[in-house]
């Protein structure tokens, strides 16, 4: 085994991101994203079909409310595809943004009794959202099929869109677990931030009914919201409706901002965690 | 710094600011931002929990941290573990650390134990692939056998503790902290530990840092012990002079007078409260904290009941302990069997033993106060000293061994 050694100097203070020693704990990540999934349906009946019970449902909903009732202009696409695309990536990033949010404070009986990279914590939410995400892709597989719709070239830039929801979602993820370390205030934001967020991203409406009566100042503050851009990234690269918008460029630097910051924060904060949750 | 050197703290220090905890939502924060731009003063206290700790602890080695709750061992721990960061000073560290975790910290209860075992080990830094390669060893230790494929949460806690602790020691590393869990489990297993831990520091030479307050235990196991007092290091020396002290410290102020315990420290329901229990001298009445071996001994417990009829169905009943906790007899107006009557509200009342059978050593009286069965006040334990004399009265043989324990009377005789 080859020599560890460890300095910990009360003067030395750490402002880069500690990602190698993020990577040393690859294998917690993995088993914390594990017994979340294990544990998530334990002693239910349905078990695992809540997963596929839970985005139908919705889809239902939504299906008659703005399919059949509001009647929304989703340019030739059948309504349940032309939603369930939006639904994928923005389930994906409310469930990570308010599991990694709250995932500290759940944890803090771990922090306080054992060293190991804290960012593993929200880091594994990610991981385990990505379970929930695929059952969306495999109802978007049937969808496809049951319509008969093709998909279009654009398909090839899906994975860069949901990398992006990941960083995003992550980005707003670990600055409120950061921030709730010590504002227990940021635990009550993260519902706003979901039930808003619903409305204002284009998720049951196309975002071309707004380009048509919004300012381009209004288009700006829309897409400061970075579930915008990747939502409608999702929809361009699965169904090829549309163009994607410049604006989608704001949504992506919004989203690395985030991210970035927050990984820098969140080492600020990191040594003092145990002592103040 | 020598190769012989497994950790080098140097000048720690931690402080905890009291009040702090208050400024917990962002309300409080910018009022305390305002107040401090306003000239206001800080209402903040420091508090320091470690003052100035130096210590050196050799590879191979395996080192007890004793003294009493609050003293800073926690924290001492913490730093080293890595979990808080020190205020001054600074800790080298050469070797992996693994520290066993308090049962339940790295568990799932829905979990099985195996799943539990990759989970706890991947959390003390263990890559999967080393988990699998230990895997069966792991098992082995914590003889959970069967019941490895069973939720952890059927398990027992002595079963718990067995798989955390395998989970710890098997994981190899060079140097093992242990804070005071040993405490559950049954005595097969925690002598199993202990050995498995003396095992790893002699044969493997790998360091154990052991936090426990069972004496017993620091005498059987540390090479070294330090004695920490206030958040600083008291004392360093051999395990036999550092639990000698330590008793002597907790002990002393415990014999003799009457004491006023706070009542948010004491236990039971407060019908009756017991205000002393001590040895006294047969023939001078006086108190007195050394008996015989085989005389006649007589304890005094002062106590003082709310009414008289809270001391409807009263009863005290004291254990006697070692340091090691170990029952050894039990005196009580129940076992006793015969009624008390016209028992004043307060007072003092007397146990009488006719001939003391505990054979040398100290020992100590845990007393309740007991109304109807239910619990009504749980006294300090008050220590006792047996010095070893003629039990059996045959001004022969003094009886001899080393481990504390309890002499019968008996007979023999031939078909």
């Amino acid at each position: 085994m080859k020599e560890h050694k460890v300095i910990i100097d009360a003067n030395k203070k750490g402002y880069l991101p500690n990602l190698k020693e993020v990577f040393r704990y690859k294998d917690l990540l993995y088993t914390l994203a594990y017994r979340d999934f294990r544990v998530r349906y334990a002693q239910t009946f349905l078990g695992f079909l809540w997963s596929f019970a839970k985005p139908l449902a919705t889809l239902g909903v939504l299906f008659i409310i703005f399919g059949k009732a509001v009647k929304v202009d989703t340019q030739g696409v059948p309504y349940p595809l032309f939603a369930i695309c939006g639904m994928s990536a923005w389930t994906y990033f409310s469930f990570v943004m308010t599991q990694a949010g709250s995932s500290l404070i759940f944890s803090q009986n771990m922090l306080k009794k054992i060293y190991f990279p804290r960012l593993v914590i929200p880091l594994s939410k990610a991981l385990l959202g990505l379970v929930d995400f695929a059952i969306v892709l495999l109802i978007i597989v049937g969808l496809l099929l049951y319509f008969q719709y093709t998909p279009s070239i654009n398909l090839a830039y899906l994975p860069l869109f949901v990398l992006l929801a990941v960083v995003s979602a992550l980005g707003i993820g670990i600055w409120i677990s950061a921030l709730s370390i010590r504002y227990r205030d940021f635990q009550q934001i993260t519902p706003f931030l979901v039930q808003f967020g619903f409305f204002i991203t284009p998720i049951a409406y196309s975002s071309t009914a707004l380009t048509n009566n919004l300012s381009s100042a209004g288009m700006l503050l829309y897409y400061l919201n970075p579930a915008a851009g990747i939502v409608e990234g999702f929809r361009w690269s699965i169904l090829g409706v549309g163009e994607l918008s410049d604006a989608v460029w704001i949504s992506i630097s919004v989203s690395l901002l985030l991210f970035v910051t927050s990984l820098f924060y969140f080492r600020k904060v990191e040594e003092t965690m145990a002592d103040i949750i | 710094m020598s190769e012989k050197i497994s950790i080098q703290i140097k000048g720690i220090s931690k402080r905890y600011k009291i009040g702090a905890a208050k400024a917990d939502s962002l309300k409080d924060t910018i009022s305390s931002g305002a107040q401090m731009v306003l000239g206001g003063k800080n209402k903040t206290e420091d508090f320091w929990a470690l003052k100035d700790i130096s210590i050196d602890v050799p590879k191979g080695k395996v080192l007890g941290i004793i003294g009493k709750n609050g003293a800073g061992k926690s924290t001492l721990l913490k730093i080293l573990s890595r979990i808080t960061k020190p205020t001054k000073g600074t800790v080298e560290i050469n070797g992996r650390v693994s520290s066993l975790l308090e049962v339940g910290t790295g568990f799932h209860p829905e979990l099985t134990g195996r799943e539990n075992i990759f989970l706890n080990a991947t959390i003390l830094g263990m890559s999967r692939k080393e988990v699998k390669d230990k895997f069966d060893a792991i098992v082995d230790f914590a003889g959970i056998g069967k019941f490895i494929d069973t939720p952890v949460k059927h398990y027992s806690s002595g079963m718990y503790v067995r798989l955390a602790f395998s989970v710890a020691a098997n994981l190899e590393p060079e140097i093992l902290i242990i804070d005071e869990v040993l405490a559950v489990g049954d005595a097969d297993f925690q002598r199993k530990c202990l050995g498995k831990m003396s095992e790893v520091s002699q044969n493997e030479g790998r360091t154990v840092i052991f936090v426990s307050h069972n004496m017993g235990a620091i005498k059987d196991l540390c090479d070294e012990v330090i004695y920490i007092k206030g958040g600083e290091v008291d004392a360093v020396g051999t395990a036999e002079e550092m639990t000698n002290k330590y008793l002597e410290d907790n002990l002393r102020k415990y014999t003799d007078t009457e004491i006023e315990i706070p009542e948010n420290e004491r236990a039971g329901n407060g019908k009756v409260r017991i205000k002393s229990v001590r040895f006294i001298s047969p023939e001078t009445k006086l108190p007195i904290d050394t008996v015989f071996c085989g005389q006649e001994g007589l304890i005094e417990i002062s106590y003082k009941a709310n009414s008289p009829e809270d001391l409807n169905g009263f009863d005290i009943r004291m254990n006697v302990v070692d340091s090691n906790k170990q029952f050894h007899s039990q005196f009580s107006i129940e076992l006793w069997g015969k009624q008390m009557d016209q028992i004043p509200t307060q007072g003092k009342i007397y146990c009488k033993i006719p001939k003391i059978p505990f054979s040398h050593g100290e020992f100590y009286l845990v007393a309740n106060a007991l109304v109807n069965r239910e619990l009504a006040d749980n006294f300090v334990p008050s220590r006792f000293t047996v010095v070893q004399a003629d039990f059996f009265g045959n001004g022969g043989r003094k009886p001899s061994g080393s481990p504390q324990g309890v002499y019968v009377d008996h007979e023999w005789y031939l078909a």
